[in-house]
């Protein structure tokens, strides 16, 4: 029987399962050695459309925060259905060393997000530019003043942050930082205190389980 | 509860798929009408090269703060970057697409690292 | 004590606020491991066959229309292991 995979866990400290997963199944978990993953039974027709799937999501997400609350996770993408258990211990075996040294690093930790709508490409120069050299000292300027924006969050985090990562994406700027579990709290009050342009519709979510910070 | 909205990623991965037709239309297997492929295909190769400017943008400006250009490397630059961004624009409006459709959300290989 | 900054919102399941639908898209999505030769079969009621990593998402439709190798591990009750691993 075909089977969805939810998230990878060290084995100890012991954690309770939620009592249901996807679409009401029953969660199990698969043991190799000192790692587990959670999956359930699952038939991927229950999946097909547009509402079943939404609605499997948000379900998927909440076993995942349930684990969160408990345990440092590696989520598995939504939706990831294996052809059966066998599967599914074949891939946590070979993964097994990454995964073990990635849980152990990561313990006691979460991941929290800020989304940022600023793009670089996006902002035009303050005058034209007259010149190549000042055409590309203006689109640097433009790029400092994000990079200065980014660096308020990240100062503000200071040692609660224990790793930092930022890209651009389409969407516009991500920030992750990698906080104990224990100071979320601490860390959304400093984020309250950092002052932003409007138009740049600064956001903050989390914990995340840390899959930024997967690998070192 | 949550909000209902066309979720980028959904929307993204619909876009690709209708590009992907549009490219397979071009050998005949589909039936596409020939102004849907070309905006398409024209949408997809400028996002493209649009992504390309921005890397080089910013490959330009580590450059240019890393000391190792000469002034008028920083000007032939600046020059050639000032009319890639133009050309850009100029067939953005040709095909009407607008800013927003050039970018491309390519996931982990769109991403922009600063 | 800095003065809390009126544009910035906050979602966080901490705080019992909403996260959007969007959030938690993006992050079921986007973030986590992918397993090759799993089966991903529908998103957004588009079937999608995900065949791996290198290979371009395309519609079962499609696929099944244009590609020469049969694609007889479409069918969910078909063992994926018939898969060549990796």
């Amino acid at each position: 029987m075909a089977v969805l995979a939810y998230c990878i866990t060290e084995t100890q400290p012991e954690i309770t399962a939620p009592r249901k997963g996807v679409r009401g199944t029953a969660i199990e978990t698969i043991r190799i050695q000192a790692l587990q993953c959670f999956a359930s039974q699952f038939d991927p027709q229950d999946l097909v459309g547009k509402a079943p799937i939404q609605e499997a999501a948000l379900d998927f997400n909440r076993v995942l925060q349930e684990l969160l609350q408990q345990i440092a996770i590696i989520p598995v993408r939504f939706p990831t259905i294996l052809a059966d258990e066998t599967a599914l211990s074949r891939f946590l075996t070979e993964h097994q060393a990454e995964y073990s040294e990635a849980l152990h690093r990561l313990r006691n930790c979460v991941q929290m997000e800020i989304r940022l709508k600023m793009q670089t490409s996006t902002q035009p120069p303050a005058t034209s530019p007259k010149s190549g050299a000042e055409y590309l000292r203006g689109r640097q300027a433009q790029h400092q003043h994000i990079d200065s924006i980014v660096a308020r969050f990240r100062e503000a985090a200071g040692p609660l942050a224990k790793q930092w990562r930022h890209y651009e994406t389409a969407a516009g700027i991500r920030c992750f930082a990698l906080v104990d579990r224990n100071n979320v709290q601490a860390f959304l009050q400093q984020m309250q205190g950092v002052s932003v342009p409007t138009e740049s519709e600064p956001r903050v979510t989390g914990p995340w389980p840390a899959s930024e910070f997967l690998k070192e | 509860m949550a909000k209902e909205a066309a979720h980028p990623d959904i929307s993204a991965v619909s876009e690709a798929l209708r590009l992907s037709d549009a490219a397979a239309g071009l050998s005949g297997r589909i039936d596409c009408s020939p102004e849907t492929i070309e905006k398409s295909l024209a949408k997809l190769v400028l996002s493209l090269i649009e992504l390309l400017r921005q890397l080089l943008e910013r490959q330009a400006i580590r450059r240019m703060e890393g000391g190792s250009l000469t002034e008028e490397q920083v000007e032939q630059m600046g020059e050639a970057l000032m009319k890639l961004e133009s050309k850009i624009a100029e067939l953005a409006t040709h095909f009407n697409l607008t800013p927003a459709d050039l970018n491309l959300d390519l996931g982990p290989l769109g991403r922009l690292v600063e | 004590m800095p003065q809390p900054s009126e544009d910035l919102v906050i979602a966080s399941a901490d705080l019992d606020q909403e996260m959007t639908l969007l959030d938690i898209l993006d992050h079921v999505l986007n973030a986590g491991v992918v397993i090759r030769g799993s089966l991903v079969i529908s998103l957004a009621g588009v079937d999608l066959v995900f065949l791996g990593l290198d290979v371009v998402l395309t519609s079962v439709e499609t696929a099944l229309r244009h590609m020469r190798t049969p694609l007889s591990n479409v069918n969910p009750s078909v063992p994926s292991s018939k898969r060549s691993p990796q």
